[in-house]
């Protein structure tokens, strides 16, 4: 076997889209709709915005650090023992987010398509995958991303031209009743949930000069406006007062496909296409946290660790979610501070000091 | 490397033998429902399933032991899932909700809210949202659901397709699916419709298979008008005439048939082909909202019961004006009718208020059910008269002395 190394520039794209959809296809045009009402599509446009001022901000911090992943910068910015510290706390809300994205994949599955199947037993079979993709590493599962693309585009393609006919445009106005603020505040607010920090683990290992950062960029986009379509079709289709009161509002929206009554009750395949994604982000996050561990702790090896974390990554799961109110609750109000907090506000700290820090360096 | 090539042969073969699905329902356990019924009960609710009875569906000849098609039970409950678990002591199978056609809902209980059973509904998730509603007029669901109907095997199924087909083609109903009307529900601009359904003869003799062996069925399943809800509640009904106007304002006219009097008595009959409706709103220097309802109609004459001259542009003209003033007249003031006797807006014009001015529809929408009442509706209504069928003359026309 040739062992390869790096990630091809295509690959990292579609890491980046898998990640970017994963959890926030299923989750967020509920809570745009809350807000934004017959604007969320808008603010889904500005959570893509935000998204991409935030991979502007990440590409920043890599050209300061060129080759390092984001655990290693942190020891460069902050010194070993603070950067070592803000590490964990990056691993910590990695975990947290590993954990949810497990109990919402077993919550979505068992409320929507297997009500008798017990949750546990669907999210250790789906951890199943993800261990045998974190034994394996990130190359093969950017192959891996790159065989299951194709179907992504499929599959949403189908559920995109097959809801055409249903669409109703007088759901998606007046537009901008109560003007750009909840907007922007909705924007805001589901930004928060593509975790693209992520993709700082992976950045340095893209072939290529530059052109990493410009799969990430391009990746942010696709996935956004992914994203923004599937908030636009539901409110479309199933009208705000149903997409905001919806558990899964994309899934509601596969449920509503009937082309000539003849192709329809499809959602049982289309929820193939949320599988996927998610399957992208969950193995990315786990292979992150491998990763993370191993330079923060200095290990030559990481494997060993790989059933402690799923073992952990359970129990996590078990006790976030604990019901969904409970959970649309915790994301409603606390989730998008806490992000912000990793996604901008120590990224952007970071980058200040190590800016700092290299101008004092060259100055030198 | 052989090690490995027998490990994953037999791993492949294993996904072969070993696949299956932890929740299976194989078909002969489940009872497929392909309608629900619910009633008031002084307990609850009176639910009613109407069951297919798949053997006796399959088997044409032989091994059929003449029963009919469809199985209706009835239990009681305080709740909906809990009545339908109650079936479950009459019925042999799980029952299956996913392919409900229809859904009968008691006139007692719409007239005291929908909402609550609603719930139960939007919140299964076997159920889909794609499924007709329809109201018991003067009766119980359960009594729809006990009648044996000819033409469709499956009452339900026959239940549902004269509903598309009388929407299409006589638009005096509606075919309300479970979304459409919670959308319409919640919307501040709007309150729902449902379509009425009523027994034409008796329940006792609809109910056995001796009903569909005559030549004239004594029991049919009828339509009838449109229910008129206020929120969730039913408060009347439109009769025929009131109900296509509700059609024609809400865009939902595909093909009717009308007629309109000739200038030297007697009547001239048409078919309406397109029917296309444009509901608007201006402002008045006030800011009260009026609004404006334009139809552009295409029409065909199918039936001349009046001696004219028919053979004239001018005579066509003639009655696209007076087919237009039947138009105006008509709606406006069943569109009046409405509005003062229910408060209802089932026409959406709340809605069309607040998609063009969102400012102003603010200040009406705490009060929209008051508010609406006193809204003054126009109605401008643009016929053409594209065919006139395969005669010229009327047959009723006076022969000429030459």
């Amino acid at each position: 076997m040739i062992k390869y190394k790096g990630i091809a520039a295509r690959q990292f794209f579609i890491l980046t889209f898998g990640l970017t959809i994963g959890t926030s296809i299923l989750v967020t045009p509920s809570g745009l709709a809350h807000t934004a009402r017959e604007d969320a599509w808008i603010a889904s446009l500005c959570s893509l915005l935000i998204n991409i001022l935030m991979v502007v901000l990440y590409i920043a911090i890599a050209r300061l650090y060129p080759g390092k992943t984001i655990f290693q910068m942190n020891e460069l910015v902050l010194g070993k023992i603070l950067g070592k510290a803000m590490s964990l706390i990056y691993l910590f809300y990695f975990l947290i987010l590993t954990g949810t994205l497990l109990g919402n994949l077993g919550f979505f599955i068992t409320s929507e398509m297997m009500p008798e199947t017990p949750i546990e037993a669907i999210q250790i079979l789906f951890l199943i995958a993800a261990i045998m993709c974190a034994r394996m590493g990130i190359i093969i599962l950017a192959r891996v991303g790159e065989l299951m693309f194709p179907w992504i585009v499929f599959l949403f393609m189908v559920l995109l031209l097959s809801l055409i006919p249903q669409i109703d445009w007088n759901h998606i106005k007046p537009i901008l009743e109560d003007g750009w603020i909840p907007v922007a505040n909705a924007g805001f607010h589901s930004s928060m949930f593509q975790e693209l920090i992520v993709l700082m683990v992976f950045l340095p290992l893209v072939k290529g000069e530059r052109k990493g950062e410009k799969a990430l960029l391009w990746g942010a986009v696709a996935g956004g406006i992914v994203l923004s379509v599937t908030v636009l079709l539901s409110v479309l289709i199933l009208g705000i007062e149903q997409t905001e009161n919806s558990t899964f509002p994309a899934f509601a929206l596969a449920k509503t496909i009937n082309v000539g009554n003849f192709f329809q009750r499809v959602e049982g395949i289309l929820i193939t296409l949320w599988v996927l994604t998610f399957f992208i982000k969950i193995s990315l996050l786990f292979l992150s946290m491998l990763h993370g561990i191993k330079t923060v702790f200095r290990l030559k090896e990481q494997n060993h660790l790989i059933y402690p974390f799923s073992v952990l990554f359970i129990i996590v799961a078990w006790n976030t979610y604990i019901n969904t109110v409970y959970v649309a609750n915790i994301i409603q109000q606390v989730w998008a501070s806490y992000a912000f907090l990793h996604l901008l506000v120590i990224p952007f700290g970071l980058y200040l000091i190590g800016l700092s820090r290299t101008k004092i360096l060259k100055s030198k | 490397m052989l090690g490995r090539t027998i490990l994953s042969v037999l791993l492949m073969t294993s996904l072969i033998i070993t696949s299956g699905c932890w929740s299976r329902k194989e078909l002969n356990e489940l009872a497929v429902v392909m309608a629900l019924g619910i009633d008031t009960h002084k307990d609850g609710y009176a639910v009613s399933a109407q069951v297919l009875n798949s053997s006796e569906l399959a088997t044409k000849s032989g091994g059929s032991i003449g029963s009919l098609p469809v199985v209706t039970y009835k239990s009681v409950g305080k709740t909906v899932p809990d009545a339908l678990q109650r079936m479950l002591s009459m019925a042999p199978r799980m029952l299956y909700l996913s392919h409900v056609r229809v859904l009968v809902l008691g006139e007692d209980l719409a007239r005291q809210g929908v909402s609550d059973v609603l719930d139960y509904i939007s919140r299964n998730h076997q159920l889909r949202t794609n499924f007709f509603m329809l109201i018991a007029k003067n009766g119980n669901a359960s009594e729809i659901l006990e009648v044996v109907t000819p033409f469709e095997y499956i009452p339900a199924n026959s239940l549902y397709s004269s509903i598309l087909i009388s929407e299409k083609k006589w638009a005096a109903t509606g075919k309300v699916t479970l979304q459409q009307f919670v959308n319409e529900l919640k919307q501040s601009g709007s309150d729902p419709i449902l379509s009425g359904v009523q027994l034409n003869g008796s329940s006792a003799e609809g109910q056995s298979v001796e009903n569909v062996k005559k030549i004239s069925p004594s029991t049919l399943l009828q339509h009838a008008g449109l229910g008129v809800f206020k929120g969730d509640r039913l408060v009347g009904w439109l009769g025929e005439p009131p109900s296509k106007t509700v059609n024609y304002v809400l865009n939902r006219v595909e093909s009717t048939a009308g007629y309109v009097s000739c200038p030297s008595g007697g009547i001239v009959g048409f078919t309406v082909n397109r029917a296309d409706t444009s509901l608007d709103v201006m402002l008045s220097a006030e800011n009260i909202p009026r609004f404006s309802v334009k139809m552009e109609i295409e029409a065909d004459i199918n039936s001349v019961q009046c001696p004219i001259n028919i053979n004239q542009p001018s005579a066509i003209e003639a009655l696209e004006r007076s087919i237009e003033d039947k138009y105006n007249e008509n709606i406006e003031k069943h569109v009046k009718d409405v509005q003062q006797r229910y408060g209802a807006d089932i026409f959406a014009l709340g809605e069309v208020l607040h998609r063009k001015y969102p400012q102003v529809w603010k200040t009406y929408r705490s009060h929209w059910g008051e508010s609406f009442q006193s809204m003054s509706i126009d109605v401008h209504s643009h016929v053409a008269i594209r065919r006139i069928g395969s005669i010229i003359q009327p047959l009723n026309q006076e022969v000429d002395e030459k």
